[in-house]
């Protein structure tokens, strides 16, 4: 009994035994398991607060870095503003503003030849916001007469909205512009959620049912017609990961959607994806985010865009390049009616709806918008005074928005002319197409805001820019500047002052000598001083400057705006000084200043992201030449235009605008210069060869043609030189040089500073009583 | 050469100045408030009243002939924005005033009186220098406008008495006295 028992406990405890085997190794098995679990979900607990935080930082910290946006001059309109219909038309186009027989929609303009009804958009300058406006205008001519609100209430002054003209991204290429919530339209979010994610208000971060949908409809289809994302994973997999396809990183695509469910918001995630997600290329600079892509397709603010327009955009998510409405126009139209179809099927549009939407065309401009680098010359000159102050980092990330002083009418304009101008002279010379470059700089000759910088013929394509890095000797243009130092001792030199313009012989800047020669290779003897500029004399200039001295006219010239050092040899009285065309530009706006230095500038304020001002670039002059002697020279260079070396501006430009300016030539004609100034605007214009072979064209025959031409398109003001108080005018007799009356016949009115002019009578005058008629008359028809 | 060595750093220090430009201050506190003189306004044409319009309707196409005006030594434009740096001068923002100025001068380049305006500016903000050549400026334009000249002499002797410029000051001085 005991021995069965013991048996049966024997048995049982060797069953047991036998049973505790195994149980022993379940044990190890349960202690490893939960040894794993402990550590497994040590671990994993850690990987998941590593992702959590991940998600956090990023999304809590700034998300993007924003480019800053550049934007041109703001338009100016006020009743008398020179300005045709057609360069609104313009100005309305660049800026994206619709045409329709009713101007209804912020950014919509109606026209009826003269006249025109405008919806603007409201904008914040740094002076503070201009609200949106109805806008009733007329013009006559070139001219805008009258401006008017809906009620016909004069208004004084209104600004346009500043053209973007580009963008500053950073390395990475991404550019972006962003939005809030609120500024995402209600459509959108539906095609969105239409097309991508119809669950995204009910769903936690993922969503099984739209995976296994998507999956049918895929397999269905034969192909990838749908998407099993859902928009938070879509943000997820653009945010945080890389664009490897794989397990793990669909995994962590997962584990951070629901984190980020977790933490934020549906509104949130849904502005951040609107704001992160890819939506086109455009060369080197990607397209992030509808705001930008809005803009990029349409050239046109997200909130104006139409349905079908919203549909196209929430299709595009799905393959950027292969919808590109501008390259697969078909594709693009089918993906967008599949939205739009989608749509009425989930109930968000009606059929009517949808059909009208259908009937649309893409709406794609050619322009591709804004920040695409349309000018690259005038943004490098932009990245230039931007560095003096800005890191380039604060440039890229910090959404700064930066108004220039570009002016894109002048800008096209010189394009336009120098390309034209350019082509014709080359066939006129029968050179090669391509042979010639050029370069050009508008500037408002008051206050030294660069409205324009052309780098080369090919504009558009950022490259060598000419304009600011293009440092070419700069020839006769340098005459100004030994005249102005001349008449600057009025003790000594008067417009009249007799020169000699014959051979003489120097040492130059090698040690050897060396004998200049004049462009016609002819001596002319004595002359008045002004023609020596007049007609640019070299002889004559050259025995000028050496009187006055080499140090002094560089140093007039350094006080006019040169900040570059060079050597006074005799040889830069005849332009061996080399410079760029934004350099003579600066020497030549502060003549045009009437010797008032204002730096060029390229920029006037910079804002925040926020819109809070942060510099200002301000208006500064600085009277650097003074301006009785200045007067005199910019007459004489008016006279260069009227009867002098520039005549055949007459070409282009009405004499009575009395613009003033100068040609430049260099050796075997390499360098090809013009500068000259109207009553409102300075340019510089350089014609010749990067490889610095002879181009064949003189001052007058290749870069005035450019100019002329450019100054033509721009309607300048006319010329109207303010006399200073320190200038007389006094009557001459060019043959004497001395003091005329009425008896004298070809007397010339001339300024002199006062207590310069010649005391003496000519010969002719004797006061006559003739002469007491004539006089008045002849002033009256001078 | 060795006159070139001592140049060198000079032409640096310049170089470097022309470089760094002129760093970006808030408006300093108001000095003094000189009141700005007033304007000479042509009589400005008024445009002809455009007809009451309903928003929809059509525009007309029949437009009574305008006529094309000469510039107005001051444009209505101008008067306002003119208007609105005196309002800022008042309560002290003169950055935004002179702000408002240059747009001003941008429409109408010649019109002395705003360069007097902003000279006016740029001495309540003691930028002195800058208040000077302004004011020169404005007399280079100022015609026979002895008033305004003589404004802008009396400006320009205090900003010269402030950077210690006494004997310019007096200068500017006895130019003010000639033009009463």
């Amino acid at each position: 009994m005991g021995s069965t028992r013991r048996g049966k406990t024997g048995q049982k405890r060797r069953a047991s035994k036998k049973n505790r085997r195994p149980s022993g190794f379940r044990r190890l098995l349960r202690r490893l398991l939960l040894l794993l679990l402990v550590f497994g979900g040590l671990g994993s607990g850690l990987y998941l607060l590593y992702l959590n935080h991940t998600v956090q930082v990023k999304f809590e910290g700034k998300r993007w870095a924003v480019p800053a946006r550049v934007y041109g001059r703001a338009l100016e309109l006020y009743p008398g503003a020179s300005l045709g219909p057609d360069e609104l038309v313009q100005e309305l186009t660049r800026l994206g503003y619709r045409k329709q027989s009713h101007a209804k929609q912020e950014g919509s303009y109606a026209r009826n030849r003269n006249r025109f009804h405008v919806r603007t958009r409201p904008f914040v300058f740094w002076d503070g916001k201009e609200p949106a406006r109805f806008l009733d205008l007329q013009f006559q001519g070139e001219q805008l007469t009258s401006m008017a609100d809906g009620n016909g209430r004069p208004i004084s002054l209104v600004r346009l909205e500043p053209p973007a003209v580009g963008s500053i991204y950073p390395a990475h290429n991404e550019d972006r512009a962003l939005i809030k919530r609120d500024e995402i339209p209600e459509q959108l979010v539906n095609a969105l959620l239409a097309v991508e994610d119809r669950a995204f208000f009910g769903h936690h971060g993922l969503h099984f049912k739209g995976i296994a949908r998507a999956l049918w409809a895929n397999l269905r289809a034969g192909g990838v017609v749908q998407g099993g994302s859902t928009l938070t994973q879509q943000l997820v997999k653009n945010f945080f990961l890389t664009q490897e396809r794989s397990l793990q990183r669909k995994v962590n695509e997962a584990f951070m959607a629901l984190l980020l469910e977790r933490h934020y918001g549906k509104d949130e995630i849904l502005e951040a994806y609107t704001n992160e997600i890819y939506l086109g290329q455009d060369g080197r600079r990607a397209i992030h985010g509808f705001g930008l892509a809005s803009q990029f397709y349409f050239n046109r603010p997200l909130v104006e865009l139409d349905l079908s327009q919203l549909a196209l955009l929430a299709g595009l998510v799905r393959g950027p390049s292969y919808y590109n409405p501008r390259r697969h126009t078909e594709r693009a139209r089918e993906r967008r009616d599949l939205v739009l179809r989608l749509m009425v099927e989930q109930g968000f549009i009606t059929q009517a709806q949808a059909n009208k939407a259908k009937r649309a065309g893409l709406g794609v401009t050619n322009t591709k918008g804004h920040g695409r680098g349309g000018y690259p010359a005038f943004m490098e000159l932009v990245r230039k005074q931007l560095h003096r102050d800005y890191r380039e980092e604060d440039l890229t990330s910090e959404g700064l928005r930066i108004f220039t002083t570009l002016d894109p009418r002048v800008q096209l304009q010189a394009e336009q002319a120098l390309t034209q101008r350019l082509k014709a002279l080359e066939k006129g010379k029968r050179l090669t197409a391509g042979t010639l470059e050029a370069a050009t700089v508008v500037a408002n000759s008051v206050d030294g805001e660069v409205l324009a910088v052309v780098g080369g013929r090919r504009a558009r394509f950022a490259g060598f820019n000419r304009a600011l890095d293009a440092v070419r000797p700069i020839g006769s243009l340098v005459k100004p500047v030994v005249y102005l130092s001349a008449l600057m001792r009025p003790d000594r030199y008067t417009l009249i002052t007799p020169l000699e313009d014959k051979p003489l012989r120097l040492t130059g800047a090698d040690g050897k000598q060396w004998a200049p020669q004049n462009y016609d290779h002819r001596s002319h003897g004595v002359v008045p001083l002004q023609d020596g500029l007049v007609y640019s004399y070299n002889l004559a200039t050259v025995g000028l400057g050496m009187e006055i001295g080499l140090d002094q006219v560089a140093n007039v010239l350094h006080n006019l705006g040169v900040r570059r050092e060079f050597e006074p040899y005799p040889s830069m009285l005849l332009g061996a000084v080399s410079l760029s065309p934004l350099e003579v530009t600066q020497v030549y706006q502060t003549l045009a200043a009437g010797g008032f230095y204002s730096p060029l500038r390229a920029i006037r304020e910079v804002l925040t992201a926020e819109d809070k001002p942060l510099q200002r670039y301000p208006l500064t002059v600085h009277e650097a030449a003074p301006a009785g002697p200045v007067y005199l020279l910019n007459q004489a260079l008016q006279d260069v235009v009227r009867r002098g070396t520039g005549r055949s501006l007459a070409r282009y430009l009405s004499p009575a605008l009395n613009v003033a300016g100068k040609t430049g030539t260099t050796d075997d004609l390499r360098d090809s210069w013009f500068a000259g100034f109207s009553g409102d605007k300075v340019a510089v214009v350089w014609v010749g060869r990067d490889d610095n072979k002879p181009a064949g064209l003189s001052g007058a025959s290749g870069a005035m043609q450019v100019w002329g031409d450019l100054m033509r398109r721009l309607r300048p003001r006319p010329l109207n030189l303010p006399q200073p108080e320190s200038v007389e005018m006094v009557w001459i007799d060019p043959q004497s040089g001395l003091r005329a009356d009425g008896s004298c016949s070809g007397a010339r009115l001339l300024p002199f500073i006062k207590g310069s002019a010649p005391r003496e009578n000519a010969p002719c005058a004797a006061g006559a009583v003739e002469s007491f008629i004539r006089n008045p008359l002849r002033i009256f028809f001078e | 050469m060795s006159s070139m060595i001592k140049i060198f750093p000079l032409f640096l220090v310049f170089l470097l100045a022309g470089c760094l430009g002129d760093p970006y201050r808030r408006a300093a506190p108001v000095v003094e408030t000189t009141p700005p003189p007033a304007p000479v306004v042509s009589s400005t044409p008024t445009p002809p009243p455009a007809p009451a319009q309903e928003e929809d309707v059509q525009i007309a196409a029949y437009q009574p002939p305008v006529q094309v005006r000469p510039e107005p030594v001051t444009s209505a434009a101008v008067m306002s924005l003119q208007q609105k740096a005196n309002e800022q001068q008042q309560v002290g923002d003169l950055v935004g005033a002179a702000s408002n100025l240059e747009r001003a001068l941008r429409i109408e380049p010649r019109n002395a009186h705003l360069w007097n305006q902003l000279a006016h500016v740029r001495l309540s903000q003691q930028q002195f220098g800058q208040a000077a050549d302004l004011a020169a400026k404005s007399n280079s334009l100022a015609g026979a406008d002895r008033w305004l000249r003589r404004d802008n002499w009396q400006l320009i002797a205090k900003a010269r008495r402030q950077t210690g410029d006494l004997g310019g000051a007096r200068t500017a001085e006895q130019k003010a006295a000639s033009l009463r």
